[in-house]
């Protein structure tokens, strides 16, 4: 329990630093934003429409969608789910770098507790900290999507793919910090993380090559297909949490086997 | 007397390259071990084997009669260890560090730092960012011994301390050996090792070339000789000389051998002063690597 409680001490700042932030967002874009979007559709349509195609497949701005708050939704989470995937990465790598980028590996693997262990305690509590974050997350989604008109269950399922996004991007961070050498700035590896995932969803709105969304991580848990009669969906969950385990296990056996290299 | 540390033909490589190569080590319960050898000579390799923290390449490696890697857990409860570069995590005070390091074993260890950074004037309220290199040592070995290990390893200990804090430092260590504590000591001040310790390997390239006591290194039947001749220095030529240095009048040499024979040679001599000495570990230690 110790070291679980010391990543939650030394972690636990930060997360609150990002709860409030989506807070504060989450009841501005839906409160604030939402509803003037919704009466002035007719001059943001002219804006629009004056913008090149693929500037607003980039930025998945489809108006035609927007006007249902699933759609609006859906549109808000391309950006939650990056902001989220950073917050997530960042988490797991301060967690598993920490000791690496202070040099001190050796004090912690030199104590009477097995790597198995130690790995173990650390991520549960990042990943405590990613549940609480959720929690929140999903109360704030379920009490703005029931105001607007949608169903207790189809906020649930939405705001869930925020906790899978995640989950995928603090194990992949986790898969970054065990096999890197070093990591200089946690805050920098985890935008640079959650930026290709963007770039590669933008990638895949401009060009809708069906195949390209297997390569886009922030478009395996879209929570579109709760609002929408979509299919096929489960193709990309399946493939999301393929990955997020296959990258925990070699994480996992990365760690468990690494020699540790004198400073 | 029991063995509490073993290695048989223990080896590893680094890929192709040699770290060590087939050392065996016995190191008897109660003593104070030495371990000495050049920069790269495999004295880091050892102890980090030892402690699993990399995995060996073949041969065999047992702390309290138990496989280092197998029983990894079990050991290290009774390992004290101080690497020879200390690093510990940033925004901590030193007393946060500690209890948070006593955390790892099932004793209270609070009286044990008191008293350690009582004896090393170490201030626990500090952060350890903001100490000196000295005193993030002295947290360092507070941290080794602060739940009375019955094995201590020390890899270059004392790199940091002041002669004062050294010397205090060096007491710590032999107080916790008089209460029953093995210590596996690696330095290259060889006066420390010929100060504290009962025996000494001495590793090079990767193998261990010699494991004895420290009393019997220098008995080595080797003394430096000093001789300051009267008149022109001669060509003096002694079965059993070594590392001649002729300055002026002046010649020195390492001798070994029978004194005896030493004596008769030299009585042929006009000496105006003669000096016969033991020779320093050091003296030793580089012989090994001429």
């Amino acid at each position: 329990m110790n070291i679980y409680l010391f990543e939650l001490k030394n972690q636990w700042k930060n997360t609150t630093g990002w709860i409030i932030i989506f807070s504060v967002l989450m009841f501005v874009l839906c409160m604030g934003v939402y509803p003037i979007f919704n009466n002035s559709l007719q001059d943001i349509v002219a804006v629009i429409s004056k913008m090149p195609a693929e500037f607003t497949k980039a930025f998945s701005f489809d108006l035609n969608s927007m006007v249902d708050f699933g759609g609006y939704y859906e549109f808000i989470f391309a950006y939650f789910s990056l902001m989220g995937a950073v917050m997530a990465s960042s988490i797991s790598l301060s967690i598993f770098a920490r000791e690496k980028k202070v040099k001190c590996t050796d004090f912690l693997l030199t104590k009477p507790i097995s790597r198995q262990w130690i790995f173990t305690s650390k991520f549960l509590s990042g990943l405590t900290l990613i549940a609480i974050f959720n929690i929140i997350y999903m109360v704030l989604s379920c009490i703005f999507g029931i105001y607007f008109g949608k169903s207790l269950e189809e906020m649930i399922l939405a705001s869930s793919m925020m906790f899978l996004t995640q989950f995928f991007y603090y194990n992949l961070g986790i898969l970054v910090a065990i096999f890197s050498k070093k990591i200089r700035s946690v805050s920098n590896t985890a935008s640079v993380l959650g930026f290709i995932g963007f770039i590669l969803s933008a990638l895949y709105n401009i060009l809708e090559i069906k195949g390209m969304r297997f390569l886009a991580p922030l478009k395996y848990f879209d929570p579109i297909q709760f609002f929408t009669t979509t299919s096929n969906e489960y193709m990309y969950m399946l493939t999301g949490i393929f990955l997020l385990i296959l990258f925990l296990f070699v994480s996992y056996a990365k760690f468990n086997q690494e020699d540790v290299k004198a400073v | 007397m029991v063995a509490i540390i073993e290695t048989n033909k223990l080896t590893k490589y680094y890929g192709k390259s040699r770290g060590i190569l087939d050392v065996d080590l016995t190191i008897q319960e109660g003593e104070i071990f030495g371990f000495i050898g050049p920069n790269g000579a495999g004295k880091s390799t050892t102890i980090r084997t030892l402690l699993s923290l990399i995995k060996k390449t073949s041969g065999d490696a047992k702390i309290f009669g138990l496989d280092c890697h197998d029983h990894r857990v079990e050991i290290l409860d009774q390992i004290g260890y101080l690497p020879s570069e200390v690093f510990y995590y940033d925004n901590m005070k030193a007393i946060d560090l500690l209890k948070y390091s006593a955390s790892f074993y099932k004793k209270d260890c609070t009286q044990k730092i008191e008293d350690l950074a009582q004896k090393l004037e170490l201030d626990l309220n500090k952060k350890i960012e903001d100490m000196s290199l000295g005193n993030k040592k002295k947290v360092g070995i507070i941290q080794g011994l602060l739940h009375s290990p019955k094995l201590i390893i020390l890899d270059e200990p004392t790199s940091g301390l002041d002669p004062l804090i050294q010397k205090k430092f060096f007491d710590i260590i032999q107080e916790e050996n008089k209460n029953g504590a093995t210590v596996l000591f690696s330095s290259h001040i060889l006066s420390e090792v010929q100060k504290i310790c009962d025996r000494v390997a001495i590793i090079k390239e990767g193998k261990i070339i010699s494991t004895q006591k420290i009393s019997d290194l220098k008995d080595h039947a080797y003394k430096r000789v000093n001789l300051v001749f009267t008149n022109q220095i001669v060509d003096i030529e002694i079965e059993g000389m070594s590392d001649v240095q002729v300055q002026g009048n002046s010649i020195s040499f390492l001798y070994k051998g029978d004194c005896n024979l030493l004596l008769k040679k030299l009585v042929q001599y006009r000496l105006q002063n003669i000096e016969i000495n033991e020779p320093t570990l050091e003296e030793i230690f580089l012989h090994y690597y001429i």
